[in-house]
């Protein structure tokens, strides 16, 4: 069955990528499933630039769990991905996956590609949330428009 | 593509808050030290520390230096040149970062007499830069020249033992002396 829904991979203008890694929302018009950046864009100012400053954490290869990991030991969604910060009591993910769209020019480039946002009232993970994420990341529709978004780098 | 902390002094403000709470909170998992420690401190209460290690809306330098003191951590305020197009501003653990892998210079002197990568790998000649717990880092200074990310580590090194790090500069000068006479790969 041929795959109707048009993904698009979009970059924030205002969070450059570094050598090493970049970032962008993945969106569907026709799948409400796919809502990281209807989130994003609809966070007050303030908490956006909370988010934004994890994000910018990451993409300077930092490390600090309180903010975003994935899940390495994970036999099945090793390659996801969560952004994490709380807001009134509430705990808020955004979750993604990591991809190496540059495996010919730049091999230790990662794009970390966010999917889904959920709020809820544990700090622990929902496993349907990578199972979705997992979903996207083998679409072959996806990775293509990934590929797209953080095309190979021209050869000298 | 500029930089989200270019649009506004505040979003800046926002951004180097955040990176020296990072640094903080890091601090407190490390020692380990709990907000209600440090509300037993400051002698008000584990929300009131929370609020403030999760505010990053211009909080009082005299705020950010006694939370640091309680931390036994100290703070310098860093200016530099930066002629990065984007106005990506660099995260403040970098700079500790780096100011570790000098060997905590302290004097001007000691500064000024740390080799500078740059400069020194346009002799061609091999460095030795010391390292925490008293390794050191030799370094093929051609090959480094050769990477266009140097600032992100790509440069061809080796880590060995060292010497005392009571003096930096004595530290380094011993270090390249006992500096193994392996070839750089």
């Amino acid at each position: 069955m041929p795959n109707a829904d048009k993904f698009e991979v979009v970059k924030l203008s205002e969070l450059p990528e570094t050598p090493k890694r970049g970032l962008a929302f993945l969106e569907c018009a026709t799948r409400k499933d796919i809502n990281a950046k209807v989130t994003f864009d609809g966070l007050k100012q303030k908490t956006r630039e909370d988010v934004m400053n994890r994000f910018d954490y990451w993409l300077d290869e930092g490390i600090c769990d309180k903010y975003f990991h994935g899940f390495p030991n994970h036999p099945v969604y090793h390659q996801c991905w969560v952004f994490k910060w709380k807001q009134a009591g509430a705990y808020h993910r955004l979750y993604g996956f990591l991809a190496n769209p540059r495996a010919i020019t730049n091999k230790g480039f990662r794009a970390c590609i966010l999917v889904s946002h959920a709020q809820k009232n544990t700090a622990n993970t929902d496993p349907s949330e990578l199972a979705h994420a997992e979903s996207l990341r083998l679409n072959i529709a996806v990775m293509t428009e990934v590929r797209k978004a953080f095309p190979e780098r021209k050869q000298p | 593509m500029t930089h989200w902390t270019t649009q506004s002094t505040d979003a800046f403000v926002r951004r180097i808050t955040f990176d020296f709470w990072t640094q903080l909170q890091k601090r407190m998992d490390a020692l380990p030290l709990t907000q209600l420690d440090l509300a037993n401190t400051f002698g008000v209460s584990e929300s009131a520390i929370s609020q403030t290690l999760n505010n990053s809306q211009n909080p009082r330098l005299t705020t950010l230096v006694s939370y640091a003191k309680a931390l036994k951590l100290n703070v310098a305020i860093v200016a530099y040149p930066d002629d990065d197009p984007s106005g990506r501003p660099v995260n403040s653990e970098i700079f500790t970062i780096c100011w570790e892998k000098a060997n905590r210079p302290r004097t001007f002197g000691q500064a000024g007499a740390l080799p500078s990568v740059k400069a020194a790998s346009s002799t061609g000649e091999t460095l030795i830069i010391p390292a925490r717990k008293g390794n050191y880092y030799r370094v093929n200074a051609r090959e480094a020249l050769t990477h266009s990310d140097l600032a992100h580590g790509n440069i061809m090194f080796i880590l060995g033992a060292g010497a005392s790090l009571s003096d930096p500069v004595q530290a380094m000068e011993t270090a390249i002396t006992q500096a193994p006479r392996r070839k750089v790969a």
